[in-house]
């Protein structure tokens, strides 16, 4: 053991002379040599810029938390815009006015036909049960419970959960489920046999349930089929892959109160 | 009458400041003794003696040759860093580690081919790298670098047999 060390002492120390005396000569013709003096300057400075772009890269990297918290807020007020424009052009079909939130997942787990999400966003945020949990590449689920600083979240990912969806250019609108196999397959029920709508068309959100705000890409149609009871079954790609998301949006009907009275 | 790399050593540094007042050969060919000189410094010397002993004397032939300060001993460090770990392998751990006295009889030409061709070679990579400082294009760099080996390769073998026991 202690020739051992005394070899590596002996290459550290032959490692760090040679670099000394390297650096010492290469001083001399960088003193010496205006050409050389130049291009060492160059090098230098190429080196530089090479290390403060990976600590500056790096810096951003550490800093991805916050700007992702900042990109999600500006999709928010996009998206309160763009509530507040459409309602003011097709008030019939909003269903009033929606309250966006943005939220963390702090928790989320896939498991057989049951998955959930829990948000950092609770009572106390103003997140109420039964809002709508969306990102801008589709639908999530649904509030299913909530405390004072979180809420749990019944996945769209579930079964028995249904979105009612619309195709634009046939106006036809469904129910849409999970497929139950992977999590960016859906199906499209209830669609009468004698209406075909061919595949790569945008499905978007209808609003008839009250929950989510309408026109919200969902995902594009694939290939149909009439099932056993004469109606038409429609695959659906969808565009959100739920395991790979940190931030959603929480939605909530101001005047769902109102119209569930009326309902009642 | 047993010889003595030390004094041969410094005997050539002379010679190479000379060499270099003698002949004004231009950037295609550079005309150097220096990596075949450290191969001939006494086998068991140490690596960080080995470089003083080249630092200093790059230097004093960068003085003394009116060349650019540094440049060669910047160009001959790297090769008295490797020199130990070269000779091991072109010729034996026991060379090293006793000392023993280079000899063309008993080594044979081919471990002084293949040492002083890449002591050469990156003396001159380095060399020529440096001296040009991106003024010239790569190709003409290939060419004095290819020049300059060939030449060298050919000057080292007398300077070998100053060293060598017969």
């Amino acid at each position: 053991m202690p020739a051992r060390n005394h070899h590596t002492r002996r290459y550290v120390l032959n490692a760090a002379a040679f670099i000394l005396m390297e650096v010492a000569a290469l001083a001399l013709v960088f003193h010496n040599g205006q050409i050389q003096r130049s291009w060492i300057g160059q090098g230098i400075n190429s080196v530089n810029a090479v290390f403060w772009g990976s600590v500056e890269n790096a810096e951003r990297y550490f800093h991805l938390r916050e700007e992702n918290a900042v990109l999600a807020a500006e999709i928010l007020a996009q998206q309160q815009m763009l509530g507040q424009r459409q309602s003011q052009v097709v008030p019939d079909d909003t269903l009033g006015c929606w309250i966006y939130r943005t939220a963390q997942i702090v928790k989320h787990q896939f498991k057989g036909t049951h998955s959930y999400f829990l948000l950092d966003k609770g009572e106390d945020d103003g997140v109420e049960n039964g809002s709508g949990v969306i990102t801008p590449r589709g639908v999530i689920g649904v509030v299913d419970a909530v405390s004072a600083h979180y809420s749990y979240v019944r996945s769209f990912f579930s079964a028995g959960m249904t979105v009612s969806v619309r195709e634009d250019s046939t106006g036809v609108t469904g129910p849409l489920v999970w497929a139950g196999n992977n999590r960016n397959s859906a199906i499209l029920h209830n669609i009468p046999h004698h209406i075909t709508i061919p595949a790569g068309r945008v499905l978007k959100t209808s609003s008839f349930s009250g929950i989510y705000p309408p026109d919200i890409p969902v995902g594009v149609t694939g290939e149909s089929r009439v099932s056993t009871d004469g109606t038409r079954e429609i695959a659906v790609n969808l565009y959100e892959n739920p395991s790979q998301l940190r931030y959603v949006i929480i939605v909530s009907n101001a005047w769902r109160e109102e119209i569930e009275a009326l309902e009642q | 009458m047993s010889k003595n790399p030390v004094a041969i050593y410094f005997l050539l540094v002379l010679l190479q400041v000379v060499l270099s007042h003698l002949f004004q050969t231009g950037p295609l060919l550079v005309l150097t003794l220096l990596p075949v000189m450290v191969l001939g410094l006494p086998a068991e010397w140490s690596t960080l003696r080995c470089m003083s002993v080249a630092f200093f004397s790059g230097l004093a032939v960068d003085l003394m040759a009116d060349g650019l300060v540094g440049l060669n001993a910047f160009a001959l460090l790297p090769v008295a860093y490797i020199r130990r770990f070269l000779m091991k392998k072109a010729f034996s751990e026991e060379l090293v580690e006793r000392g023993e006295r280079l000899s063309w009889k008993k080594w044979g030409w081919r471990p002084f081919l293949l040492c002083t061709l890449l002591n050469t070679a990156l003396f001159l990579l380095l060399y020529i790298t440096v001296d040009a400082a991106g003024t010239r294009s790569i190709l003409f760099s290939l060419e004095a670098f290819g020049l300059s080996l060939a030449v060298n390769l050919v000057l080292a073998v007398p300077v070998l047999a100053l060293y060598l026991e017969k």
